[in-house]
């Protein structure tokens, strides 16, 4: 284990976001082997980093920014994003995962058609419920840029999803 | 389906991937030992810092110099009007600001935001000099406000806010500018706080504020249907009669018959929303009062309106919805007029009529490029594109007919400082760059070849930086 002078302060971070940030890194590129190879080079980066935060608060969005980073040197050296299915593990229940898939396929389908920008806008707005400040930060781009990006991406999906909904948004 | 129902499907959508999701709890381990086993690197070597930084700032120069010589050589000729030229750029970076163009000339910049702070500087460009010079400070920080050219020559900055950048707190204060002593004077307030309005010069010289949203923090506020009138002679305001629909986000214009134009907007203090409107309203300040016409074919928030010399109006642009639409209102019909769609999306773009009467659209959230509207033959043709994405930017046509752009934002959140010019008499952009001689192979094979190889030294310098055990599978 780390030797507590250190850094200490980075093993109760690493204990606490572990997890989700692999699930918004898998979301991102995928594939789940690969998640877990960016989110360990996330979090070494940022170790490495004299810059990093180490509240809570700022290094949650700063280690989420470093992942999506990395997702995108990723997917720019695979340059196969539109082709990536998603690999994801077994449930333990069959049925309702068929029952669910069924349900979500267009959405799925239609979701992995955004451009690369929104899907990131879109993943990281709904993964937490981050307000859109907090989204710009993390992918990159200013406040009022990140929720054009997901406002357009909604506006998409529901273009697609329903096309009877027409482009208006007069039906509130 | 509504809008807020696919908002809650995406939100399920993200949370049923998300669960399913499984994580190993070796990984945390695997982590922890990650960052154990990589070390913070020793300091370098000042030469080899130096170099390493001198040898990715010059491959950087000449990539960029490479691929504009062959993007530029390769473009097609005749397909972009007028011409684009740089402009000095002003002493701040500025996003969300006013930009007046003053009866002497000159064009006058106020306010606006930058990253975390409000700004209360101005700033006045010379288009003789070509140079921008201060026009003093404002009393109040402003952001999201308003400014009107009186017709006794001064400028009313009316409202906005002076919370933090994008955020509701905002202004009832007004200020005047005067052009000949270059000062500024604290005007009567507006009986109500409000941002996110518009104002618009009347044929009486009065200024009609509509709308937009009152609040005293930057998190809640109200929507405002209420109206107020400025007038110069008094420097009073006094109440007009409300809007039928609180109105914050929309556009405002004055007709040749003398009536106001408002378009579009929202009744949500916070985008995104499922309240946009499609409606417009006209208000007569012969019997002050609104009426309601035929809405437009889309809801629009952000939109700008822009009268055209036959006296109609071009509505362009949306946040985020139908912003690749736009439409054309007919007083004489009270009613909208289709027009083919610009084809490119567009929100928070500039939109300004050119002394020709066409009318320049350019820029927007994510976008670069510039197009004119014809309103004889109703069509749109390519103006080229700015030299970066500008978003809240200004546009303001200056005496000899140029169009100066000035600051907004581009993809991140700091605001440009930098300005440019639009001549619409000028030699076609594409069509002069396409006088270039083609690029030889030779010569391509230098401009990415020796960056590629400056690159390459700087990754072998910056070889030792890698540390093989900090990637485990």
């Amino acid at each position: 284990m780390l030797q507590p002078a250190e850094s200490s302060w980075i093993e109760p971070l690493v204990l606490a976001l572990y997890r989700p940030t692999i699930q918004l890194a898998t979301l991102l590129v995928r594939d789940n082997t690969v998640a877990q190879d960016i989110v360990q080079e996330a979090f070494v980066r940022v170790w490495l980093s004299p810059r990093t935060p180490r509240e809570m608060s700022t290094f949650r969005p700063w280690l989420y920014r470093t992942v999506v980073n990395l997702a995108r040197d990723h997917q720019r050296r695979q340059g196969r994003w539109a082709r990536l299915r998603f690999g994801r593990a077994a449930s333990d229940n069959p049925m309702d995962v068929a029952e669910r898939r069924e349900a979500d396929t267009a959405l799925g389908d239609a979701v992995r058609g955004l451009s690369r920008r929104e899907q990131e806008a879109v993943y990281v707005r709904f993964f937490e419920d981050a307000p859109f400040e907090e989204v710009g930060r993390i992918i990159g781009v200013r406040t009022g840029t990140a929720r054009v990006l997901v406002h357009r991406a909604l506006a998409k999906l529901r273009r697609q999803l329903d096309p009877s909904s027409g482009n208006g948004m007069t039906d509130s | 389906m509504r809008p807020a129902a696919i908002e809650e499907r995406v939100r399920d959508y993200v949370e049923a991937e998300r669960a399913q999701i499984r994580v190993p709890p070796v990984m945390a381990s695997r982590i922890l030992h990650a960052v154990e086993v990589s070390r913070r690197p020793a300091p370098r070597p000042p030469r080899l810092a130096f170099l390493r930084v001198a040898a990715a700032v010059a491959g950087v120069l000449l990539v960029g110099a490479g691929i504009a010589w062959v993007r530029t050589a390769q473009s097609p000729a005749g397909l972009a009007q007028g011409k684009w030229l740089p402009a000095p750029a002003m002493g701040v970076g500025r996003g969300y600001q006013t930009a007046t163009s003053l009866p002497n000339g000159k064009v006058l910049v106020v306010g606006g935001s930058q990253t975390n702070r409000i700004l209360a500087s101005t700033e006045l460009y010379d288009p003789r000099t070509r140079s921008w010079s201060s026009a003093g400070t404002l009393t109040t920080p402003r952001s999201l406000h308003t400014a009107t050219l009186l017709k006794n020559g001064k400028v009313l900055i009316v409202g906005g806010s002076n919370a933090r950048p994008s955020s509701l707190g905002s202004l009832a204060t007004a200020e005047l500018y005067d052009p000949q002593s270059n000062s500024w004077t604290l005007a009567a307030s507006m009986h109500t706080p409000r941002s996110y309005h518009t104002a618009t010069l009347l044929a009486d010289g009065r200024v009609l504020v509509v709308g937009g949203i009152e609040a005293s923090n930057d998190v809640t506020g109200t929507v405002l249907a209420s109206a107020e009138l400025y007038d110069p002679l008094t420097n009073s305001w006094t109440p007009a009669a409300p809007l039928p629909v609180a109105r914050a986000r929309h556009a405002a214009v004055l007709l040749a018959d003398r009536r106001v134009l408002v378009i579009g907007g929202t009744d949500s203090e916070h985008l995104p929303s499922s309240s946009y409107f499609p409606t417009a309203e006209l208000y007569d300040p012969a019997s002050q009062s609104w009426s309601l016409v035929a809405s437009m074919n889309y809801a629009r928030v952000y939109a700008t309106a822009t009268l055209l010399p036959d006296n109609r109006v071009l509505v362009v642009g949306d946040d985020g919805v139908n912003e690749r639409t736009a439409e054309v209102f007919d007083p004489r019909t009270n009613g909208w007029f289709p027009i083919p769609d610009p084809g490119v999306g567009r929100a928070e773009q500039v939109a300004v009529e050119l002394t020709n009467g066409m009318v320049l659209v350019a820029g927007g959230v994510g976008e670069t490029s510039a197009q004119l509207f014809d309103w004889r033959r109703n069509t749109w043709t390519s103006a080229g594109a700015l030299s970066v994405i500008r978003a809240s930017a200004t546009a303001t046509v200056l005496v000899d007919g140029q169009v100066l752009i000035a600051g907004g934002f581009g993809n991140r959140s700091i605001p440009w400082a930098s300005a440019e010019v639009y001549d619409p008499h000028g030699t076609s952009l594409v069509a002069a760059r396409t006088s270039r001689p083609a690029p030889t192979p030779i010569a391509g094979a230098l401009l990415f070849g020796i960056p590629a190889l400056l690159l390459g030294l700087s990754a072998w310098l910056r070889r030792d930086r890698i540390v093989p055990e900090t990637w485990i599978d």
